[in-house]
This record gives C-alpha cells, sequence and structure tokens, in this order.
C-alpha cells in the first residue's frame, strides 16, 4: 500500500523548474533512495514535500488519499511526515537533550495556563525519559549536557536525526544524512538508519554516497533536472545507460562512490 | 513606582524578543492598557483593580490584532510595520476629543479604594502593591520563560524551518507570544494610570518606546536577568540624570552605541563574563594550592 504519492508536481523558481512532472509512489515501510547529479531536484522534492515549498502544480497524497500539497510545515510534521535537513540544522544554544525535548512539541500538551498549575509535569517526564532514549539510540548518551553548538560534526549529524526521530514519525525524510562524516561515522549512522527503519519507519533517503544508498535501499529513484529518470534495484540502476549519461562522462557509476555491490 | 512599570515592561517585551519579533508597539499597547483601565473606571465605573487587568486583556487583543496583519511580514518589515500600526493607534487618541480625549488625554481618572483598611489611593500602600503585582508579573515570566513555551519560542528563533519540521507552528508561537507580552505590558499600563490619575498620548510615543528598547539592549537578552540589570542601572542613572535633562538623550544614545560596540551581550553579558572568569581563577588558586 502507499504511503506518500507524489502526482505530476512540479515547482519552478522564476521560469526554471527544479522538479518538473515528478511521479513518485512510495510503499508503506519502504525504505527508498532518492540520487541525481547535483540540481536533480532531490532537495527541492523534500522541501515540496514537507511543506517548506507549495509546489505550483500537482498534488501530493499522503495516507489513503489526503491531500497534503500547500499545507504548512508544522502540520505536515503534526500528520507524522518528518524531514532532516542538508545543512546542520539543530538549535545551537540548546543542550543537546534538550534539542531533543523541544522536538516533542506534538506530544506535549502546554499551554499557557498549564504552565503554572503542573499538570503537564507527568507528560514532560515521559518527554523527557523519551528524548533520553532517542538520545541514546542515537549515540550521544554522554553527550546529552552539552551545547549543540560544540558538537563535532558528526555527532551534529546524528542530533538533526535525533531531533526528528523525537516527532515519532511515520515517514521519515533524510536529507543528506551521510554528509562530511568519516567512514566509521558513516557505518554507524548507517545501522542507526535501518535500525530504525526495523521499528517500521518508512523511510526516503536522498544520498550522494552511492555506496550506502545502494547498500541500504532495496529500490532507487533516480532524478535528473527535476524529471524522474528511471526507478528500480540498485543493480538495474548501475547498469542503466540513461543513469550513466546523466552522470556525465562517467562510463561506470560505481566509480562515483566506491566498489560495485554485490547483487 | 515607575521603575516597576518600567520592569513589567522590559521584562514582557523581552519574552517576545526571545522569538524575534522585536515590535515597537509595546509601549503603545502599554498605552491601550492605560486608557482601557481609565475608561473602564471612569465612565463606566468599574472598579479599578477590576480595570486592570481588563485593560491588560484589551491590550493583549489590540498586540495579536496588530501581530496577525503582520505575520507574513518578518525581520525589518515587520519591525517598522508594527511601529507604523503603533502610530495609527497612538494618533487617533490625539485626534478624537471623544472619547480619548485628544492631545491633552483624559483627567479625573479614579484612583484605587480603600480595601481592608488600607487605602491604596495614598503613595506607600500603591508603591506595594505595584511592586507585589510587579513580583508576579515576573514569577509568571520566569516560570513560562524556562518551560516549554518558552523554548518553542527560543526554538523558533534560533532555527524557524527546524522548528516548523517539528511540528511548532510559527504563526501560532509568535501570535502566543504577543499576545502574552501584551497583556503585561496593558497592565502596567493600568498601574500607570490609577497613580496618576491622568493619562495623555505623550507617553506612549516613540521616544519611550527608544527608552524601552535601549533599556533591553544595554542589559542584554539572553537571560531572564538581563532586562532586571538593564532597568535597574539605566533607570537609576535615567533619574541621576534629571540636572542634565536637555543633553540626557545624547547620553542614553552614546550609552547604546558603546553597549552595542562593546560588549554585545549587554550588562548581563559582562556579569557572565566576569563570573566565569573568577570561577577560572578560583580554580587556578585551588590548583595552586594542591
Amino acid at each position: 500500500m502507499s504511503i506518500l504519492e507524489v502526482k505530476g508536481v512540479s515547482k519552478y523558481f522564476g521560469g526554471l523548474a527544479a522538479i518538473d512532472n515528478l511521479n513518485l509512489t512510495i510503499r508503506e515501510g519502504e525504505i527508498r533512495g532518492i540520487i541525481g547529479p547535483n540540481g536533480a531536484g532531490k532537495t527541492t522534492l523534500f522541501n515540496v514535500i514537507s511543506g517548506v515549498y507549495r509546489p505550483s502544480s500537482g498534488q501530493i497524497f499522503y495516507k489513503a488519499g489526503k491531500r497534503i500539497d500547500g499545507l504548512a510545515a508544522s502540520k505536515i510534521a503534526e500528520m507524522g511526515l518528518v524531514r532532516t535537513f542538508q545543512r546542520t540544522a539543530l538549535y545551537p544554544n540548546f543542550s543537546v537533550l534538550k534539542n531533543v525535548t523541544a522536538a516533542r512539541h506534538l506530544h506535549a500538551r502546554e499551554n499557557i495556563f498549564s504552565v503554572f498549575a503542573g499538570a503537564v509535569k507527568k507528560i514532560e517526564e515521559v518527554n523527557i525519559k523519551k528524548a533520553l532514549e532517542i538520545v541514546e539510540f542515537m549515540g550521544l548518551g554522554h553527550l546529552k549536557n552539552e551545547l549543540a553548538t560544540n558538537l563535532p560534526h558528526g555527532h551534529q549529524r546524528a542530533l538533526g536525526v535525533a531531533i526528528a526521530l523525537a516527532c515519532e514519525p511515520k515517514v521519515l525524510l533524510l536529507d543528506e544524512p551521510l554528509t562530511g562524516m568519516t567512514p566509521t561515522e558513516k557505518a554507524q549512522m548507517i545501522d542507526l538508519i535501518r535500525k530504525v527503519h526495523q521499528q517500521g519507519i518508512t523511510i526516503l533517503i536522498v544520498e550522494h554516497d552511492m555506496r550506502s544508498v545502494m547498500e541500504l535501499c532495496k529500490y532507487i529513484s533516480v532524478l535528473d533536472f527535476g524529471k524522474l529518470l528511471v526507478e528500480g534495484t540498485p543493480a538495474e540502476i548501475q547498469n542503466d545507460e540513461s543513469v550513466i549519461t546523466a552522470y556525465l562522462g562517467t562510463e561506470d557509476i560505481t566509480s562515483l562512490g566506491g566498489e560495485k555491490v554485490a547483487t | 513606582m515607575i521603575y516597576f512599570i518600567w520592569m513589567i515592561l522590559a521584562q514582557s517585551y523581552r519574552l517576545i524578543v526571545t522569538i524575534h519579533d522585536w515590535q515597537l508597539y509595546h509601549v503603545v499597547l502599554y498605552g491601550v492598557g492605560a486608557y482601557t483601565s481609565g475608561m473602564l473606571a471612569k465612565n463606566l465605573g468599574v472598579p479599578v483593580f477590576a480595570a486592570i487587568p481588563l485593560g491588560g486583556a484589551v491590550a493583549s487583543l489590540a498586540g495579536v490584532a496588530i501581530t496577525s496583519v503582520l505575520l507574513r511580514t518578518k525581520g525589518w518589515g515587520f519591525y517598522i510595520a508594527t511601529y507604523g500600526l503603533a502610530e495609527l493607534i497612538r494618533l487617533s487618541w490625539m485626534k478624537f476629543r471623544n472619547p480619548f480625549g485628544g492631545s491633552t488625554g483624559i483627567i479625573d481618572i479614579p484612583y484605587p479604594p480603600v480595601v481592608a483598611g488600607i487605602d491604596f489611593s495614598a503613595r506607600i500602600p500603591y508603591y506595594f502593591f505595584s511592586l507585589g503585582v510587579m513580583l508576579i508579573i515576573m514569577y509568571m515570566l520566569y516560570r513560562l520563560e524556562r518551560s516549554r513555551i518558552g523554548d518553542s519560542f527560543k526554538a523558533v528563533s534560533m532555527d524557524p524551518l527546524l522548528a516548523a519540521s517539528t511540528g511548532i507552528s510559527i504563526p501560532r508561537q509568535r501570535l502566543l507570544a504577543c499576545a502574552i507580552g501584551g497583556f503585561f505590558a496593558g497592565i502596567a499600563g493600568g498601574l500607570l494610570v490609577h497613580r496618576l490619575g491622568a493619562v495623555d498620548p505623550k507617553l506612549f510615543n516613540i521616544t519611550t518606546m527608544l527608552y524601552l528598547l535601549i533599556w533591553i539592549v544595554v542589559g542584554g537578552t539572553n537571560s531572564f536577568w538581563g532586562p532586571v540589570l538593564g532597568v535597574s542601572v539605566m533607570y537609576s542613572l535615567f533619574e541621576l540624570s534629571r540636572p542634565l535633562i536637555q543633553i540626557r538623550p545624547m547620553f542614553f544614545g552614546i550609552a547604546m552605541i558603546l553597549v552595542l560596540l562593546f560588549m554585545p551581550g549587554g550588562l548581563e553579558g559582562m556579569v557572565a563574563k566576569a563570573a566565569v572568569r573568577l570561577r577560572r581563577l578560583r580554580g587556578v588558586q585551588t590548583a595552586e594550592a594542591e
């Protein structure tokens, strides 16, 4: 069953089509890789799905035909569709733990009056407990009281994912989660993404590291100039002529990201 | 007395600053509270102690109304537009003699009554009454800042896109911030008007707003104690410089520029830095002793 359906979506900036009449169907429980050369429209696609941009045309359906295109980003997050950012997005002046508890906004029942009534105390205890679990899960437990701005890059990326997980997503959109990581950090992150997937969360992942995408995903969509170029298993993608041409001049796609993946 | 009012204004304004809406209508909301409370008590005979919170409520609504019109703007556009709409309100007080009394304002506003044998219209009881109100408001704002709501305001100001992606509705939080801030500013207005017994539009002009901004910037906005310091130090200087009244604005302008240049965290930032240095010094001493 499809959990997310992108139907004929376009997004123009001025006269330029960042994504152009794109169709994409994501099944529930899937882990889908989205790749493509720079400027192919991958991040724009995420921005359109997550409500940062309103699509110029087309529709996006989430779960049994609920239309979500044009809704506010916060509303889409509330429905269980949560994204991470390509840039390192976190609250620099909050501690690691507070970064994650702040993201439990949807699971808090606080208003101006309850602040003084103490009625939310129990819910907040649960939220802090849950946030601690997530921080531990992402391997940041020993840093929980550190200010986010003081963390090394790899940990900051992990914190970005932790913030998204704190929203308890049903669909998680990961925008280049491995950028700038050392090989060890990459391996850990891939392992964590797999664990998240095993919890039944549907994952869409945009990533330039070809080897990791092919390792993680059973099915990959390739974008080029805002259009869907081809979809298929990693093996199919690697041997597809049009994909090879899209990555200009590269005769063998595997030379971009590492060795050939056994299929 | 005026010190307490400044403190309420500065502290409630800081809550709005934590979400990064440096609006320029705060002082006018203080005026809305003053006019509402004064007119309710004078024209409709509402008891003073009921009129003050009602003034707060109307000021809060006025703040929400202004901000909701301007939700599409942010940053500089928002700041300037808030000044425009605030002047609209203030000029309507000047323009309409009835019911606002025009540029001379309203006089004969009732003083607070005698409650439980204490005459609140007298100077000393009113002083303690406003001190109490200030402390309660400070406590409430302190709790609010430490709550999830306070965190969400800071989250929005640090990274609005990230905040929205975790389900925090930015328009909603911005309106909430200005509603809370406006309410307390309105209460401050009520406190003022029932002491003065009169109100006029000059009290709420842009100069007053600028002084409020100076208190806050000089004090620092990073922590709850910034405005406390700012108002305490600057308002004392303000009172002490009374003999130099003609060059006073120049003096405070220069003070603000110096603070912006040499201590961007404000007085509060200086204190924090000094505390760190002191701790380090002590650490060195104990290490040497060992």
